[in-house]
């Protein structure tokens, strides 16, 4: 367990590490996952990649404890995520879906003080800290004008960066991330992933199920390659996105390019009728 | 108009810059409003208003304990509602739609048909209500279909057992079941002391549990996944503000029968002023809806004198209208 200094608040933080032994995931009769030995660094951003209906987002609930593996385990650290009650979990593990609420009638800053609600427990109400902790974390995500605003008049891009500040006020060494990117248009992208990359630099463990290989190879230090509910490959990103392995996991031949200090995945198949 | 009520700022406790200052004045414009409502409330009668005299048995055998019903039957719904509506995910969620004021009705007429009163009344109705919740709940996962099921299936809950209760009366020759009739609409005049000592406390419990639940009821807003990573039992949490609900709502219920909207309009008309975040509005609700519920009920025992109008009709004018205005606002929220 590695321990390394917060930048956004000062606290220490320890790198969490995670695993996967065997894990399979069968829901309806359908096998969702099955075989999967998976490694989360510590203090590393891993992205989860694959096709449609791979099991990123399944594989994602299950190294969030939100779904339980029907066979094999999820470790974190050298504890199995199913014997870790769901509030010292929250205290870390993070975890922000893919669609988030489209109505809720809250402000910005009580969706985040939620963030705390771990911590706090059932009886505890928020204090000067907490209230401190959210005006830091509003700030440090440029939030402070939206900060009395309703949820509902924010925009797509707003929503997801509230929720990573969400993420921050739950103040955990551990973030899962499905599909982040998604309605981020390419300024907000970039902004994202410098941001993870900071949080990561802080110490934090971050996992994000990512759909553009482009960007997996560009921003994450470790990839998790699946197909049909298989893990094919995880490594370095150079390791695992190679030509000939996405021609099997997506089924379309692909070449890969190297151009201005950049990797370029480009299907030479299914080209565009000019 | 929804787009100036739009406008309307949150104000948060939680904002990082918020001083406490505004508390002490809004409580006392609170205890202020209430203490002239219930003056109005004690003093008014189909003569006019009068300046009450505490003395006169009218007022102090009839009128008092009526005015308690009110605001006991008011607080409780108005905080059923602003739980519901948690839960729902759902603003129209309302004790008199999903089931559970139904549910506690069925359980009164059968306590009734036995002829057993006291205690029994008030704890069959929460039992009744507890079983409705329990039953759309049970009904909603079997059918899946997320937060929209759950309403659909309260309606389908509500209209059930309303028929059920209707079929129980209509061939009952029972005089106290055919007199319940009237009751079922939702009127505060026959509540007595006897019967609010039993209710109040099963309804403070229950606003109590509420309260408590309030900011896992919060989380449970962001959806079920979202609230579950910030370490919130959904199911349990679902169970325990079905049971809360259900005490409230049925020592409302057993108290003046069944009085559907006030749970819909009070919640909703306050989150416009003081945001959403439950616990605060479950506290502010219960105190709105109290009041509201005195003001309908004296004007509902005043404007038609000396017939004594069930307040449940004159809620049920104000009600649809209510929800239209509500619907509305919605739905051009959603585009």
């Amino acid at each position: 367990m590695r321990v390394e200094r917060d930048s956004t608040n000062g606290v220490s933080m320890p790198a969490l590490h995670q695993q996967c032994c065997d894990v399979a995931y069968i829901r309806n009769g359908r096998t969702l996952l099955s075989k999967i030995d998976a490694e989360i660094p510590a203090g590393q951003f891993t992205a989860i990649v694959g096709p449609n209906g791979a099991g990123k987002s399944t594989l994602l609930r299950l190294l969030g404890g939100l779904d339980h593996p029907n066979r094999g385990e999820v470790y974190l650290e050298q504890q199995s995520i199913t014997h870790i009650s769901a509030q010292s979990r929250a205290r870390r593990i993070g975890w922000l879906g893919q669609f988030g609420p489209s109505d809720l009638p809250l402000s910005v800053a009580q969706y985040l003080m939620l963030g705390r609600h771990a911590t706090l427990g059932r009886f505890g109400q928020p204090n000067r800290e907490d209230r401190q902790l959210v005006a830091q974390v509003l700030e440090d995500f440029d939030m402070l004008a939206q900060a009395q605003q309703a949820w509902r008049t924010l925009s797509g891009g707003e929503r997801q960066r509230a929720g990573l500040a969400r993420l921050a006020v739950q103040d955990v060494p551990l973030w899962l991330l499905d599909e982040p990117t998604n309605h981020l248009d390419l300024k907000h992208q970039i902004q994202l992933f410098q941001r993870l990359r900071e949080e990561t630099a802080a110490g934090r463990t971050i996992v994000a199920v990512l759909h553009d290989l482009s960007l997996a190879t560009r921003w994450a230090d470790h990839v998790i390659l699946l197909s049909e509910g298989r893990l094919l490959r995880q490594g370095p990103p150079a390791h695992v996105l190679q030509a000939d392995i996405l021609s099997t996991a997506y089924d379309v031949s692909t070449e890969l390019l190297y151009e201005q200090g950049l990797h370029w995945i480009k299907p030479t198949q299914l080209q565009p009728p000019c | 108009m929804a787009v100036i009520l739009h406008a309307v700022p949150y104000r948060d406790s939680n904002s990082p810059h918020d001083t406490n200052v505004g508390f002490s004045w809004h409580t006392a414009l609170g205890v202020t409003i209430g203490a002239a409502v219930l003056l109005f409330a004690i003093g008014m009668s189909g003569h006019g208003w009068s300046w009450p005299d505490l003395g006169d048995p009218i007022i102090a055998r009839l009128r008092l304990p009526r005015i308690a019903a009110a605001l006991v039957v008011g607080m409780s719904l108005a905080t059923a509602g602003a739980a519901l509506q948690a839960l729902f995910r759902n603003p129209l969620a309302d004790p008199g739609l999903v089931g559970t004021s139904s549910g506690a009705a069925l359980a009164v007429v059968g306590v009734m048909a036995l002829g057993i009163g006291g205690i029994s009344l008030p704890l069959a109705a929460c039992g009744g209500g507890l079983l409705a919740t329990a039953l759309l709940l049970t009904l909603a996962r079997l059918m899946g279909g997320g937060e929209l099921a759950l309403l659909l299936m309260g309606l389908v809950v509500s209209s059930f057992v309303g028929a059920v209760i209707g079929i129980l009366l209509l061939f009952s020759d029972n005089l106290a079941l055919r007199s319940a009739m009237s009751w079922l609409s939702g009127q505060l005049g026959s509540a007595d002391a006897a019967q609010l000592m039993w209710a109040s406390p099963l309804a403070l419990t229950g606003v109590a549990m509420l309260l408590i639940l309030g900011r896992d009821l919060d989380c449970l807003m962001l959806g079920e996944d979202d609230a579950r990573s910030l370490g919130v039992s959904v199911s349990r949490t679902r169970l325990l503000t079905a049971i809360g609900a259900a005490l409230v709502v049925g020592a409302a219920v057993s108290l003046s029968g069944i009085i559907a909207f006030v749970g819909m309009m009070v919640p909703n008309a306050c989150a416009l002023v003081i945001g959403g975040e439950r616990r605060r509005l479950i506290l502010i609700s219960g105190f709105v809806g109290a009041l509201f519920l005195l003001l309908m009920d004296t004007l509902a025992r005043c404007v038609a004198w000396p017939v004594d109008m069930p307040v449940g009709l004159l809620v049920g004018f104000v009600g649809p209208l209510g929800f239209l205005w509500l619907f509305h606002r919605r739905q051009r929220g959603m585009s």
